[in-house]
């Protein structure tokens, strides 16, 4: 019997074709499945073609459960540039991947733990809203903290 | 000519997705990511955040446990309860001081009163006592004010009222007079920022028999438990529970004759729990299953293995291991791997044990209820300083301080840092310089059962001392 096949759709337009058993690790798309069959091509308006592509490299894993834990870890360890880690943690966000959110969520916060509020602001794309004078009183305020 | 543009703003990542990644930040370099940007600050300041971080905490707690060895010492030693013969070198070194420039030659020593997500609380001798809760992993420090009037003896616990989203210091104060003896409580609020005396008294018939809660496991849930015996009768036993939203208390049956058995409380796995141990130190440990229901008392583990060397139960910390002192050495034991791990130095009856929690936990008084609160000023019979003859009732708006700042004194006694000079007529029985500014009706004489403390000084002041913790530390070993 030939394993069902899914195709899922980047915000690109691009195409990819993913076996439904591995898909519905994803419970975004096994709701997906479960309402409407989904025998047509799955949108992901909000997850672009490289992303894609690595979510699916996850989802095809052939890991023994016992190691899934560490494979995980290295598969996003690998992946160590913070806009692609964001990038793959927002896309495991919406598809409802666990382990894969908590990886990714995981290894930003390792490395953004250790760096300066400028830093925090370009990883995290927070722009900086207070005057230099409100940041003296902030600072004066939780001096504690710095 | 058009203003040039802004740089055009990349798009911003959803608070869906930042708190995810944020609740994975240890407490303390969230405290510093505050300044980063408004919303961001809005964010980590969400109650339902602070709420996740807390859990994410404790649920993926590589639990360290601070051991405070002795009453009187600020000494604290921290441990991974994996290996807890290892001794992280300056997670904490002292509980903070009250005063950042360090002890005075008054100083007396520090005691944990109890700790509940993150926050620990604990009282400070230096000639007289103060209480104050602390919260290690952001460094942030309340000083309690005095409660209005001192019993002729106090019993302090710690806890949380999940119901009001709030952190509760609990007094009993006894008060002993002939042979009556009454014990009132008094309840101090974070969220109010004041203590206040509530209906609900302690049964007048039953005496805590040990302060028991070695391991802070206590007041989590809101509630809080002490055990007690019957003043007629020293045999029987009960435990007294003070529930905290309702400020209510009732009484919770043991569930085995304790003759000659020595009962300790604690808590194991959210529940209740009783260890009661037979002379030659065979310790059952029964667990409630149902709360408040005596019938659903069950036998959850006997630990004899131990009995050879003696032994004195503490109680069991967040990951469910039990804790003991066995010829003083102080072990832990995992009843589930049947393992035994000692920390390789001895404690004696009085050291306490808190599991470490990063948290980002911490509670300042609610302003906009503050403006419309009441002081209260006690007057005291003059021969008999404890005893409270009135409390009167004074509207804040009258309260008036030199430097205008009528919404820093939420009561009277928290003699805030910007109050110093009093108006009105005061007796103090032995010329204490009250730092509050309140308005006294003519003839009423005040007595201060408890020093104030100078202005400068006095009151609650947060988030000042700077202490050293080091997140570091804890990777060093």
């Amino acid at each position: 019997m030939s394993k069902k096949t899914l195709t899922l759709m980047s915000k690109d337009k691009q195409l990819f074709n993913i076996e439904e058993h591995l898909a519905v690790q994803s419970v975004t798309i096994r709701n997906m499945v479960k309402e409407d069959g989904a025998s047509s091509v799955i949108p992901l308006p909000r997850v672009d073609s490289e992303t894609l592509a690595l979510v699916i490299e996850y989802l095809n894993r052939q890991q023994a459960p016992e190691e899934d834990e560490d494979y995980v870890k290295k598969f996003v360890d690998e992946r160590g540039e913070i806009p692609t880690l964001l990038e793959l943690a927002q896309a495991a966000l919406d598809l409802d991947i666990k382990k894969l959110m908590d990886a990714a969520c995981m290894k930003v916060a390792d490395l953004i733990k250790d760096f300066t509020l400028e830093e925090v602001r370009e990883a995290l794309r927070i722009e900086n809203d207070r005057t230099p004078e409100e940041e003296k009183a902030i600072r004066d305020e939780f001096q504690w903290a710095f | 000519m058009a203003p040039p543009q802004l740089q055009t703003t990349i798009e911003k990542l959803p608070d869906h997705l930042l708190s995810n990644i944020l609740v994975r930040v240890p407490a303390r370099t969230l405290a510093q990511m505050r300044s980063v940007s408004k919303p961001l600050n809005a964010l980590l300041s969400k109650p339902s955040f602070i709420q996740s971080h807390l859990h994410r905490s404790i649920e993926t707690n590589d639990e360290i446990l601070l051991v405070f060895k002795h009453l009187y010492s600020s000494e604290v030693s921290a441990h991974p309860s994996t290996s807890p013969h290892l001794e992280f070198p300056n997670f904490i070194q002292q509980l903070p001081f009250y005063d950042c420039d360090g002890p005075s030659d008054k100083y007396e020593g520090h005691g944990v009163i109890g700790a509940v997500n993150g926050l620990i609380c604990f009282y400070y001798l230096e000639h007289d006592f103060s209480i104050q809760i602390w919260n290690p992993s952001i460094s942030a420090l309340l000083v309690l004010q005095h409660p209005c009037t001192c019993g002729d003896q106090n019993k302090f616990r710690f806890a949380c009222d999940p119901y009001n989203d709030d952190y509760k210091v609990v007094r009993l104060a006894v008060f002993c007079e002939r042979s009556e003896v009454s014990v009132r409580v008094e309840v101090f609020s974070m969220r109010k920022g004041c203590w206040e005396f509530i209906t609900e008294r302690f049964p007048a018939h039953l005496f805590i028999y040990d302060e028991g809660d070695k391991v802070c496991g206590d007041g989590h849930d809101g509630r809080l438990h002490w055990l007690c015996f019957d003043g007629d009768n020293h045999k029987i036993e009960t435990i007294v529970a003070f529930d905290l939203g309702a400020e209510r208390m009732s009484e919770i049956g043991l569930p085995v004759d304790n003759t000659d058995r020595k009962n300790v409380l604690g808590v194991l796995g959210g529940k209740l729990c009783l260890m009661s141990c037979f002379k030659d130190h065979r310790c059952e440990v029964w667990l409630m299953n149902e709360y408040g229901n005596v019938e659903s008392w069950a036998k959850q583990h006997v630990f004899s293995q131990f009995s050879e060397n003696g032994m004195n139960p503490f109680g069991f910390t967040l990951s469910n291991e039990f804790l003991f002192a066995s010829f003083d050495v102080l072990s832990m034991y995992d009843p589930i791997a049947a393992k035994v791990k000692s920390f390789m130095f001895k404690v004696g009856p009085y050291a306490k044990f808190v599991p470490y929690v990063d948290s980002l936990v911490w509670i300042t008084p609610d302003k906009r209820k503050r403006r419309r609160k009441r002081c209260r000023v006690s007057t005291c019979n003059s021969s008999d300083k404890s005893r409270i003859v009135q409390d009167s009732i004074f509207e804040l708006a009258k309260v008036r301080t030199p430097r205008g700042t009528a919404s820093a004194v939420p009561n009277f006694w928290a003699g805030s840092g910007r109050v110093d000079q009093l108006i009105g007529q005061f007796m103090g029985a032995e010329d204490y310089l009250v730092p509050v500014s309140i308005q006294i009706p003519p003839e009423t004489s005040v007595i201060i059962s408890r020093p104030s403390r100078a202005p400068s000084r006095a009151g609650y002041r947060t988030l000042l001392c700077g202490r050293p913790f080091h997140p570091e530390a804890r990777r060093e070993v």
